[in-house]
């Protein structure tokens, strides 16, 4: 699954992650039934599919894996490192991701938040008060 | 057997939410870390002793269980936090909503001021936990950090081998 389909790398991998998992189960019911080692296989293929996902997500999106990464080639001038990353540019980079995938949409005299942003927004406020982000 | 790590884990979550989570302890990336960590390695531990004490109806297979339970609440339960606390794109959503609501422009440069003070968060967290260090104004990779980076680099390599991302 590393052909260039159009699909986002998380999307890609659900493709045959799922279909993988759904395979598993059946074969480790029908084998074992409910039992502990049947369990056991389907739980140690859920989080090591969770984990896969977490290190790829992180070496992709994460500004400290690429600084890191960056790194490799020599030491810089700390004030260089910080400019890989302009803000403004940053800002811009993040908010047209938030336009291609929903979130966010031009609205005549700027932008507005769509309804799926909204949920997100929702989620993740709630989530902030409920860990006690905000507080901070 | 499942039934008794899954009330485990209930109780672990419940604590959090009931008590646990006013205290400031575990309001850091550190303190959260270890309030899982440590209940991980308590499973593991009793995971191991049940299996010597039970090896036909626990086993090896009853160990898998137990950490494949454990690592798929605590990594799902950190990642969310870590999520709520300081995605930016998050930030950038929230600041929109906070703009149409007030009927105004968003704030960009706030939010690039944002930006920036993640930068240099980042920077000390790297230095803080062993990666890079500084001196005279530059930054480099430390031994550890070089492992990291490799590793890093390598996944990167594996999981989108043509493209070059940036943020």
């Amino acid at each position: 699954m590393r052909v260039p389909l159009r699909l986002d790398s998380v999307r890609r991998f659900l493709l045959i992650g799922v279909p993988l998992g759904v395979a598993l189960v059946a074969v480790s019911l029908a084998w074992f039934g409910p039992t502990i080692p049947g369990i056991a296989g389907i739980l140690l293929y859920a989080l090591l599919c969770e984990l896969y996902i977490f290190f790829f997500t992180l070496v992709l999106s994460s500004v400290s894996a690429t600084m890191l990464i960056m790194l490799r080639r020599g030491p810089v001038q700390a004030s260089s490192l910080a400019s890989v990353y302009e803000p403004p540019e940053m800002v811009k980079l993040r908010l047209d991701r938030l336009l291609k995938t929903g979130f966010v949409e031009r609205s005549t005299g700027g932008f507005s938040v769509t309804k799926k942003g909204e949920r997100l927004h929702r989620i993740f406020s709630g989530l902030r008060k409920f860990f006690g982000h905000e507080s901070r | 057997m499942l039934l008794a790590i899954v009330a485990y884990l209930a109780a672990h979550f419940a604590a959090y939410v009931l008590v646990l989570r006013h205290r400031a302890g575990l309001r850091s990336e550190k303190g959260i870390f270890l309030y899982h960590f440590a209940s991980a390695v308590f499973a593991g531990l009793a995971g191991v002793a049940f299996a010597v004490l039970e090896p036909d109806r626990f086993g090896l297979s009853g160990l898998v269980l137990v950490l494949s339970l454990h690592g798929i609440y605590s990594l799902s339960f950190l990642e969310l936090w870590s999520l709520a606390q300081g995605g930016f794109s998050l930030s950038i959503l929230a600041g929109v909503a906070q703009a149409e609501a007030s009927g105004k422009e968003p704030d960009f440069s706030g939010l690039a001021a944002i930006w920036q003070a993640k930068q240099v968060d980042r920077v000390a967290a790297l230095e803080k936990l062993g990666l890079v260090s500084g001196t005279d104004g530059r930054i480099a990779l430390t031994a550890r950090g070089g492992r990291v980076a490799f590793l890093l680099h390598a996944l990167r390599r594996w999981v989108e081998p043509s493209g070059s991302r940036k943020g």
